[in-house]
């Protein structure tokens, strides 16, 4: 296997014809047979009648579902509906580079207590005045972490399970997309949990026994390259999205809205029932998670300052110690039956999303083991942008 | 425009959605079987028809589906179903390397691997690679949250890679660099 080639496409193009249900046998009247035999009342017959009349040649009639979607074939293990993106990168790329020197005067203004909604407003602002993008590359470079729980005779400590993640969506056919990960190896999640880990002895490899049996290792793993599909990396709600779609976003806060709401599938996957809670969760994704412009960005801002139940939560600071301003869902449970809250966080300044952190409120279910009020999970936004850099590959232009 | 009836909402959910959860159950418990699980989905669909999730059956669907193969078969019988099932997959693509020489090693290859998995990394993999499930959808047929499917998908997927590289004769190095955390500038 080339090493450029990811397994789970690999994977997907292994998928086996047998999984390919045989056509014409008239199932469908097999099923409401039995239901019939077994449950027998008259609707059933109705049913049962209408599947005979129709018979096996209207289910053979049915079309073959068409191509499959590959929803985030690559994407496996990379990042995602949650994660990523963006910021406002200079036009030669360097998305990294915050204009740290301007911060100064600016920020003791904006530390005043303010309104969320101006400085969302704000962000918006600085976002939009950001470059147009432009350059070879859209890139998306997160960090993300989740709590694991290390079970010792002396009791329990949390370990972050650490993963890296680049995407670098090339802007013209004659480059190729790469995604780029990496296991960053667990680390403790406060330093309580420091404390204990070094009593236990400062282990380079641990065993997590729940919610599922796995293992944490301390030391990083290897650097994974592989190529993607732009147009199959990404998901908005429970729908998958293409790099066209994304590249298409409005720019105005309202179009913006009706575009999120038209995907709207009122699924409680793991995404809230209630409109405003979803909004709320696709416009974050749309600001702290997805490759699209810092025009989109700044759009997405300003929606978010017109969801209701959002709370200011002011100056915070990201588990990289990266200053900014916090919003969250006001009800704490922006994943319904979950007991969680998630917090953005985003410098005004710069219009930068930094972080998207989830907490634990009420400890339940595969979170029980938690503490209330502690950090179930976080994905740091590194860098974002258009950028004229080349993804850290050796053959690139294959 | 009336709302269609309970049969014609049954009959179009089964004409749409049959041959994903053919698909699903072939992978949990073997083609032999697989007949049975469906009916049996199929047949809870019907019953509970007006709690169904109208717009995006699916997920519901194989959440059914996997409590049906749950509910139904001891572990051991599944166990060997799915074993036979797999040996299947991995002859037929030995066999069609007459048809499609390029890449035929490599599906039979990642096959071998996949069958030397867990079944739940199996059915993790499977859930995305095979049946096309976003992972928000995914994680809703295996009852967990959308974060914690990343988790487990990222270490199957290495556990996949590691089954497969040792399977391969030959692997080129990967060089070993760092990447992330660059540390912010600041």
């Amino acid at each position: 296997m080339s090493r450029s080639t990811d397994v789970m496409n690999v994977l997907a193009k292994a998928r086996p014809a047998r999984l390919n249900a045989p056509g014409n046998r008239g199932e469908l009247a097999g099923i409401v047979a039995n239901a019939v035999a077994a449950e027998g009342p008259a609707t059933l017959n109705q049913v049962a009648d209408a599947a005979a009349a129709e018979g096996p040649a209207t289910l053979g009639q049915v079309r073959r579902p068409g191509p499959r979607r590959m929803a985030l074939v690559g994407a496996v293990g990379a990042i995602a509906a949650a994660a990523v993106v963006v910021a406002v990168a200079g036009p030669n790329g360097a998305p990294d580079s915050a204009p740290e020197a301007a911060s100064g005067v600016a920020s003791s203004a904006l530390d005043a207590p303010m309104d969320y909604k101006r400085l969302l407003l704000v962000a918006a602002e600085r976002s939009d005045k950001a470059p147009r993008a432009s350059g070879r590359y859209l890139t998306v470079q997160t960090e993300r972490g989740y709590a694991q729980p290390v079970e010792t005779a002396e009791g329990t400590y949390v370990m972050f399970e650490r993963y890296g993640d680049q995407y670098w969506l090339a802007r013209s056919s004659a480059d190729s997309s790469w995604a780029i990960s990496q296991e960053l190896g667990a680390k403790p999640a406060t330093p309580t949990d420091e404390a204990r880990w070094r009593r236990n002895g400062s282990p380079a490899v641990m065993r997590v026994t729940k919610p599922k049996p796995s293992e944490l290792k301390i030391a990083q793993g290897e650097v994974e390259r592989w190529k993607v599909d732009p147009d199959k990396q990404f998901a908005l709600g429970d729908l998958n999205v293409s790099q066209a779609e994304l590249d298409a976003l409005p720019t105005d806060p309202a179009a913006l809205r009706s575009v999120l709401l038209s995907r709207f599938t009122g699924e409680n996957v793991d995404m809230p029932r209630d409109l405003d809670q979803w909004l709320f969760t696709v416009a974050s994704a749309v600001v702290f998670g997805l490759p699209v412009s810092n025009q989109v960005r700044a759009a997405g801002y300003r929606l978010l300052a017109t969801v209701p139940g959002v709370r200011g939560l002011g100056v915070v600071h990201d588990v990289r110690g990266r200053r900014g301003q916090a919003i969250a869902y006001d009800r704490g449970q922006v994943t319904p039956g979950k007991g969680l809250e998630v917090r953005l966080i985003f410098d005004p300044e710069t219009g930068r999303p930094l972080a998207e952190e989830t907490r634990v409120v009420e400890p339940q279910g595969e979170f029980s083991w938690m503490a209330p009020g502690s950090l179930s999970s976080y994905s740091l936004v590194l860098a974002a942008g258009a950028t004229n850099d080349s993804p850290p590959v050796d053959d690139a232009r294959d | 425009m009336p709302a269609p009836s309970p049969e014609d909402q049954f009959t179009s959910l089964y004409q749409e959605h049959y041959r994903q959860v053919y698909a699903y159950a072939v992978t949990r418990v073997g083609r032999r079987l697989a007949d049975e699980v469906v009916a049996e989905t199929f047949l809870v669909a019907w019953r509970r028809l007006p709690a169904l999730p109208k717009a995006a059956p699916l997920p519901w669907l194989l959440a059914v589906a996997r409590n049906v193969v749950g509910e139904r078969y001891r572990a051991e019988e599944r166990q060997q179903a799915v074993a036979a099932e797999m040996r299947a997959w991995i002859t037929e693509a030995e066999v069609s390397v007459a048809d499609v020489a390029d890449g035929v090693a490599e599906r039979a290859g990642v096959l071998t691997a996949l069958a030397q998995l867990s079944d739940d990394d199996r059915e993790l993999l499977t859930l995305v690679a095979w049946h096309g499930l976003s992972p928000g959808r995914a994680a809703r047929v295996l009852g967990c949250s959308t974060a914690t499917y990343y988790v487990r998908l990222h270490r199957a997927r290495r556990r996949l890679r590691n089954a497969l590289a040792a399977a391969a004769e030959v692997e080129l190095p990967r060089p070993t660099t760092t990447l992330i955390p660059k540390e912010s500038t600041r």
